[in-house]
């Protein structure tokens, strides 16, 4: 187990060290100089020569990597330039709508994928089973800002029943905020469920074949019985590694749908600053994001040990 | 205990096994013996409702008077675990991997009788204790892969008489474990069978280890009965040619109950090779590989009924009455 | 999107061709993903190489006088947009576009990915695991990053997009071509050519890049769908292509304003990244079956 963990640990770092220079590369080394992006081209000698010096962009660029990774390990992630506002603090500011919709996408998702994927697996040859294949499929093909359009045009447009976007804070009105976000969840949600869906499906079918699950049924369980009872958990091993990827596919989803329903989160803002060319920010916000994702597929790899008795022991042993 | 009548099994439009009577009485124990491929462990599951759905099963299997072949997947699941127990041929495949041992030996305790709580926990130490299985109350607490073939095994037989069956199929059971525990494994089948008047139907390749456990044996050949009796006279006697050929590729096998004599020694070669589902001749279905086939076996050989249910289905019997 | 699929890819040594039959035979017996998957592409590339030699009007030509005329106006199949123009003929630029940007990220990416993928599965047990688990992390993180990254230096644009792609899916091209090449690494033939005296980069492209092929199809076909998706993201996040080059992603952002006033300008540019995008998937589904028997029938046995 400390085994396990400690192998994950060093795959989180050694990602995150990777990320971070490839995130520096492309924005220092790509494309000519950042001063001039910040500045537009009209910029005097005068102006560019402080913005310079204020980035300090003369520096060699293994100081200036190490003074950006110092800087965000102690949360000193840099100011916008453009509209003055201390990033780390903006973070902070936005990260509550972000946190309720991924949460909440991840909370109607992976329930009902699971759901819907044992179902679909365990009538596999029925035409029920194959419905639930074909949602999944053109789940997985409609993309999340257009859910969110169709859902606006008629729950919010049409029926008038949600607000059409914006988010209010739960301090103020948790009712409200709920229904903020209702539909940008079921917009997030649908394409995770969908692609779920179909892992869940996978994953099902071969343990149905495995020859415990016949054990199973040769002591009485039904087909069913046996799949609920030992399928599911049998099959969480292969999900939860892919549950990883379940991540980086709900953030990237929250980026594009806080976009549709004008949400003031994190997502909202990286769009915001990248159309601005805020090449500072988007650098920071790119890493944070990053980060945040590696640390959940790091604990997702630490669930992982704890749930296959067979790596538990291994690493035990070890 | 066990009649079957016309049992029948399609894959594909193929008809894989056809049995036309075989009976099982109460106590006894029959083994089904023959090549692989030959059919014996498709019948076995048959027998339990345990074939995938793509298998279409006819015919009847009585059991207790009840025909098994009518139940739906429910009904059926209620008599699999309590009155029908099964050992797979695999204990490391048929294990789940994620469950403590305990967990799964009772499970048929849970679904089948009105135990709680702590006696269950106490019928299954009583249940390890009984397959021989050193420490049973820690064992209780353990996974599967912490333990050897043989032990897994065990673990099987105790979670397939959990709830006190009348019949056990066992598909196999010592195939895949280390000839040295193989004889302990069916010492132990022997005399749970003997303790518990449980009815064992026995599938094996190999015929002397169902010499050594069974009472009465089929020789299954292309999803036939090809001969079937008393194992004395079937081995002893045998009249089918295929039963003969089987004998001939065991040779040197001992008529006592020495056990380990005929370790290691397997059925080795009868000409060509079990023929693809599909693939078999008309009539006699052994024909192709038979030395003593005749123009009369291309027609499907009647059964002969001899003395103490000795029967067989050849043109050209070997041996006499 | 169809990072997901990448798992259920073909074993290699499962991937055995069929018995040869009679052509028909053997096409009744395609499965109808293919047949479906296949239908949708060919119209999505046929829609998308006529524009090139005819759409309904000019591009971009506006029409101030038809502004949102609704679908089934005469002369206006589709409708209009904002300024009048053609919706019909938007979509086909669209189409375009779209096939544009997925060609050339599908290609860079399967081409550096894969030999990433070669690479990392010949190298020595010491870095193979390392390198995996670093493949593996970086399949996690969202394409979408590495666009945004990109657009803010770089500023917005096809070629922004194209370039965020491919950095996206270069792991994943990586990552399925690890396995199965690890797997055919592991066979007998690769063994006897060692033995007499092969080096492993010929060996690498000669035998496992062979072998692996039909997994690359497949896998190309459902990158090609990803490809779809985040093109059209980018686009609707304003960070992708820029006017006036028409794409479905920005039709879309254009039509967010007016959902009350022309709901009906919101479907087809919809349906469009849609049917395409499940046109792929299907396809890659379809290839799937064909190419490795054994997987697809995993449930039946």
């Amino acid at each position: 187990m400390i085994r396990h963990t400690l192998r994950s640990l060093a795959t989180l770092l050694f990602a995150a060290l990777v990320g971070s220079i490839v995130v520096f590369v492309l924005v220092n080394m790509l494309g000519g100089d950042i001063v001039t992006v910040l500045l537009g081209k009209e910029a005097g000698p005068g102006d560019v020569q402080f913005m310079r010096d204020e980035l300090g962009i003369d520096r060699p660029l293994v100081v200036q990597y190490l003074d950006w990774l110092r800087g965000v390990a102690t949360g000193d992630l840099g100011t916008s330039y453009g509209m003055g506002y201390d990033i780390f603090d903006e973070i902070v500011r936005r990260l509550e709508p972000t946190l309720m919709i991924t949460l909440g996408g991840l909370l109607v998702s992976i329930p009902l994928a699971l759901l819907l994927g044992t179902y679909s697996a365990t009538n596999a040859k029925k035409v029920r089973g194959g419905v639930i294949d074909v949602f999944s499929q053109v789940g997985v093909a409609i993309p999340a800002f257009w859910a969110g359009l169709l859902l606006v045009l008629v729950f919010a447009v049409r029926l008038g029943w949600l607000p059409t976007g914006g988010y209010v804070p739960l301090s103020e009105d948790p009712i409200e905020t709920l229904r903020s976000i209702i539909l940008p969840v079921m917009a997030l949600s649908l394409g995770v469920t969908a692609v779920f869906t179909r892992y869940v499906r996978t994953a099902m079918i071969d343990v149905m074949n495995e020859d415990f699950m016949r054990a199973a049924m040769a002591r009485g369980r039904t087909r069913r019985g046996a799949a609920l009872f030992h399928g599911v958990r049998n099959a969480s091993i292969p999900l939860v590694t892919v549950a990883a990827l379940q991540f980086g596919q709900l953030i990237a989803g929250a980026v594009v749908v806080e976009n549709v329903f004008v949400l003031p989160g994190i997502g909202r803002l990286i769009v915001t600053a990248t159309l601005g060319r805020e090449v500072v920010v988007v650098q920071s916000l790119a890493l944070v994001i990053m980060l945040f994702i590696l640390v959940l597929n790091f604990l997702v790899d630490i669930a992982y040990g704890f749930l296959d008795p067979r790596i538990r022991d291994k690493a035990e042993s070890q | 205990m066990l009649e079957i009548r016309d049992l029948r099994v399609h894959i594909d439009g193929h008809e894989i096994i056809h049995i036309d009577e075989l009976d099982l009485p109460p106590g006894a124990r029959l083994g089904l013996v023959g090549e692989s491929g030959s059919g014996k462990t498709m019948t076995a599951k048959a027998i339990a409702g345990l074939l995938p759905a793509e298998a279409k099963v006819s015919g009847t299997v009585r059991f207790d008077g009840n025909d098994l072949l009518a139940l739906n997947d429910a009904q059926f699941a209620r008599i699999r675990g309590k009155r029908i127990g099964f050992v797979f041929q695999d204990p490391a495949r048929s294990l789940n991997p994620m469950m403590r041992i305990g967990r799964q030996v009772s499970e048929a305790i849970r679904l089948h009788t009105d135990l709680k709580g702590r006696a269950i926990t106490d019928k299954v130490v009583e249940l390890l204790t009984q397959v021989q299985l050193p420490d049973p109350a820690s064992l209780v607490r353990r996974y599967p892969h912490q333990l050897s073939g043989g032990q897994q095994q065990r673990v099987m037989i105790a979670a397939a008489i959990a709830a006190d069956p009348e019949l056990l199929i066992a598909d196999e059971p010592t195939t895949a474990l280390d000839v040295t525990v193989q004889a302990e494994i069916l010492r132990l089948l022997i005399s749970l069978s003997e303790e518990r008047q449980m009815s064992v139907l026995f599938v094996s390749h190999d015929l002397g280890v169902i010499r050594y456990v069974c009472d009465r044996v089929a020789v299954i050949y292309g999803g036939h009965v090809a001969e079937t009796g008393s194992v004395d006279d079937v081995i002893d006697r045998p009249r089918h040619r295929y039963t003969s050929a089987l004998l001939a590729a065991n040779p040197g096998m001992p008529k006592d109950d020495d056990f380990a004599a005929f370790m290691g020694q397997r059925l080795h070669t009868i000409p060509g090779s079990v023929p693809a589902v599909g693939r078999f001749p008309s009539g006699c279905r052994f024909r192709n590989r038979c030395g003593h086939a005749s123009a009369a076996c291309a027609s499907i050989p009647s059964p002969v009924t001899g003395a103490d249910g000795h029967r067989y289905s050849c043109w050209n019997p070997g041996g006499e009455d | 999107m169809s990072v997901t699929d990448i798992d259920t890819v073909p074993d290699v040594d499962t991937a055995i061709p069929a018995a040869p039959k009679s052509l028909w035979r053997r096409l009744r017996r395609l499965p109808i993903t293919l047949y479906l998957g296949g239908a949708l592409v060919s119209i999505f590339v046929f829609v998308a190489l006529l524009s090139f030699v005819w759409t309904p009007y000019p591009p971009n030509q506006l029409n101030m006088s038809n502004r949102l005329a609704p679908p089934g106006t005469p002369g206006f199949f589709l409708g209009t947009d904002r300024g009048g123009r053609d919706v019909m003929t938007e979509l086909m630029l669209g189409a375009r576009n779209s096939l544009y940007v997925s060609v050339v990220s599908t290609v860079v990416a399967m081409v550096v990915g894969s030999a990433i993928g070669l690479a990392v599965a010949g190298s020595n047990r010491y870095f193979q695991g390392p390198l995996t688990r670093l493949v593996d992390a970086g399949l996690a993180l969202p394409g979408i990053l590495t666009a945004l990254v990109l657009a803010a230096k770089l500023g917005p644009g096809n070629t922004t997009a194209t370039l965020a792609i491919i950095i996206w899916q270069i792991p994943v091209a990586a990552r399925v071509t690890i396995g199965p090449a690890r797997q055919v690494l592991a066979l007998d033939f690769v063994e006897a050519a060692y033995g007499y005296g092969r080096r492993k980069p010929y060996i690498l492209v000669r035998h496992v890049l062979q072998n692996i092929s039909p997994l690359l199809i497949v896998l190309g076909s459902v990158m090609f769908a990803a490809a779809i998706l985040i093109e059209a993201a980018l686009a609707f996040l304003g960070v992708g292509v820029q006017p006036p080059t028409s794409s479905w992603g920005r039709f879309l952002n254009e039509t967010q304003a007016l959902l009350d006033a022309a709901p009906y300008l919101m479907f087809f540019p919809g349906l469009a990244i849609v049917f395409t995008a499940l046109g792929f998937n299907l396809l890659g589904d379809g290839l799937r079956t064909v190419l490795d028997p054994q997987q697809s029938r995993s449930g039946l046995s």
